[in-house]
């Protein structure tokens, strides 16, 4: 009996433990969260994909985001891609092209045309709902103190198995992200900066992917405007609304 | 300045296009079009116009086709109107025809959605051939654009937004004149976790019933679309490809599309598609419909009634420019006609963009009766305004 209460306190204490050490790496996911994942908002953005320090091609576009499963983006420019639209409901994507005039079912884990995002990058933001996360290391970051989170992915829709989340430790604002493959290889790295306030929001105004695949590409991602507690319709999530 | 400076870009591209479409007894004919796509106006925080939605100008051998859109909003109400006009036989003959033109509602919810007017119902996953679609005449087809490559039909649309995934839609088509019958058709549309789907009932007034099912779903990295429709034509008449009407009897006829497209490494893009029509097609509608083939791959739609037709294209998307360059061929197996095509699209301003697309009908060997041109050469420039 003496036996078996040790073997219970023993096994309490663990998942005690288990439990008192997953609570920080969470919340600190949520916390950076808050600095990438905008519910109800319409965001302006302007993307840049540049090769040998030249911009190759740029993009603006609209996205707008009723809550973690529900995006829509809208092209504005350059000229030829007007009217495109994408859209996000759950794992599910689809585009819209005007010249085809439906919907087409598309792979979040495709490249977002041609830049180093893929499509579920910028598709899916929400990292809580995506990932699972424990404290790696504290370590110094270009002379800022962070904690590395190593997030996992909680189901096989997500576009990456596994995260490495750079956190600047006193503000919980994200700084680098790393993404690797199910094999455990290494495929790109997101540097997000430029803190800017878009009202009561603060966001990482600038994020830059870096491709390990080819190192003369990066794509830059530009918040040119942020607008958050927006009224949108849930209609307008839809694929049947496409065409509206 | 830049608007004026703009205008006269676009006065000499359609002077040089027009000049160049003329020219006879060339190998390859030449067929241009200038668009400018313009930003919308807000009147007010409630309210906002496109006066010129997009303004496009196209010339081939001997006709000037202008295209006119314009879009108003105000609220929940939308008033949209794309006019089509052609001046055609040396521009002896004008005419002019709306080609879509609806006033639409919805209400704050956005889920529920009303249109009346002239629409052109885009059902279907295909990106070549949608068998569901057909569920009127298809009308005149556009030279240039493929999504504006049929023309409206009359009817009252309702659609209901049920969830994130589910819909339904109910078309009334009414009857207008001689040439068309009153009729009505349902779509519900909806997904089984990964597998999108949707089941559609059409049926009008001269005893025409049909029946189609879309499905979409992905498989690794490829998207997969079928169609399938079943018909019974009964006493129904159809339009014909030359704009005449003909009765089909009572037959009945199965049509499906099995298609896909998957994404390739090194930015590739493959998309395959088989579409099939127990209906057949005859030889006068397929000469007739590949006379008036422009180089514009959704342009195939126009042969929808071949009984079994293949597509093929790659493509490839570059970072330079936002650029794309493609390759694709279809093949009907019925005309034994093939057509190539070549295209390169890119963005020369992040405001001025053009297209170029070459294609090449190869003609079965010794047939006499053909009436295809050899080469179509369509280039097209677009900007923002």
């Amino acid at each position: 009996m003496v036996l078996f209460k040790l073997i219970c306190a023993v096994f309490i204490t663990f998942f005690i433990n288990i439990a008192q050490a997953q609570v920080p790496a969470d919340e600190v996911l949520k916390s950076a969260n808050g600095f990438v994942n905008f519910p109800s908002s319409i965001t302006k953005m302007r993307m840049q994909v540049v090769r040998k320090g030249k911009v190759e091609s740029e993009y603006l576009m609209n996205v707008k985001k009723l809550d973690s499963e529900r995006m829509r983006i809208e092209f504005s420019l350059p000229i030829r891609e007007k009217g495109r639209r994408i859209l996000r409901v759950g794992g599910k994507m689809w585009m819209f092209l005007p010249d085809l005039g439906k919907p087409i079912v598309i792979s979040a884990r495709q490249s977002f045309l041609g830049s180093s995002f893929s499509n579920g990058d910028l598709l899916r933001t929400d990292l809580v709902l995506d990932y699972s996360a424990s404290l790696l290391r504290e370590e110094m970051l270009s002379g800022v103190a962070v904690q590395v989170l190593e997030l996992k992915a909680k189901s096989v829709d997500v576009a990456y198995d596994r995260v490495l989340l750079w956190v600047d430790k006193t503000n919980k604002r994200p700084i680098r992200q790393e993404f690797f493959t199910l094999s455990g290889k290494r495929i790109k790295v997101m540097t997000l900066s430029s803190p800017l306030s878009f009202g009561k929001t603060t966001a990482n105004s600038i994020m830059k992917v870096e491709s390990d695949l080819n190192k003369d590409e990066y794509t830059v991602l530009t918040i040119v405007e942020l607008s958050v507690n927006q009224k949108l319709p849930a209609a307008l999530f839809q694929k049947d609304s496409f065409d509206r | 300045m830049i608007c004026f400076r703009n205008f006269l870009i676009l006065l000499s591209l359609t002077t040089l296009t027009s000049v160049a479409a003329s020219a006879e007894d060339v190998a390859f004919e030449y067929r241009g079009y200038v668009e400018s796509v313009f930003n919308s106006y807000a009147v007010n925080s409630d309210s906002k116009a496109n006066p010129g939605n997009r303004l496009g100008l196209a010339a081939d051998d001997s006709s000037l086709i202008i295209d006119f859109s314009f879009a108003a909003e105000n609220g929940p109400f939308r008033l949209f109107v794309e006019t089509y006009a052609r001046a055609s036989d040396e521009f002896q003959d004008q005419t002019a025809k709306p080609f879509q033109q609806y006033l639409s509602m919805t209400n704050e919810d956005q889920d529920w959605f009303f249109r009346v007017g002239k629409v052109v119902p885009n059902w279907g996953v295909g990106q070549i051939w949608n068998p569901v679609r057909a569920l009127s005449n298809e009308g005149r087809k556009d030279l240039i654009f493929p999504n504006r490559a049929i023309e409206g039909v009359w009817l009252t649309q309702a659609q209901h937004i049920l969830d994130a995934e589910s819909s339904i839609t109910f078309l009334y088509f009414p009857m207008l004149g001689d040439t068309s019958d009153a009729g009505v058709a349902l779509r519900y549309s909806s997904a089984l976790d990964e597998f999108d789907y949707a089941i559609s009932a059409y049926g009008n007034s001269s005893g025409t019933r049909r029946a189609g099912l879309e499905m979409s779903w992905l498989l690794g990295p490829a998207s997969v679309v079928s169609e399938l429709t079943f018909s019974d034509f009964s006493e129904a008449e159809f339009i014909d490809s030359d704009g005449s009407l003909s009765a089909r009897g009572n037959d009945q006829s199965v049509s499906f599309l099995l298609g896909s497209s998957v994404a390739l490494p090194q930015e590739l893009q493959l998309t395959v598609e088989y579409f099939h029509n127990s209906d057949g097609f005859s030889k006068k509608e397929f000469d007739t419909f590949t006379n008036f083939l422009p180089a514009n791959l959704s342009l195939y739609n126009a042969l929808g009634n071949g009984k079994d037709s293949f597509y093929a294209g790659l493509s490839r998307r570059f970072i330079k420019n936002a650029s794309t360059l493609g390759f694709s061929t279809f093949y009907n197996v019925q005309s034994d006609v093939s057509l190539l095509r070549i295209y390169a699209d890119t963005q020369l301003t992040d405001q001025l963009g053009a297209s170029l697309a070459i294609s090449r009908y190869l003609e079965p060997c010794c047939r006499s009766s053909v009436n295809l041109y050899n080469s179509t050469v369509d280039a097209r420039l677009r900007w923002n305004f």
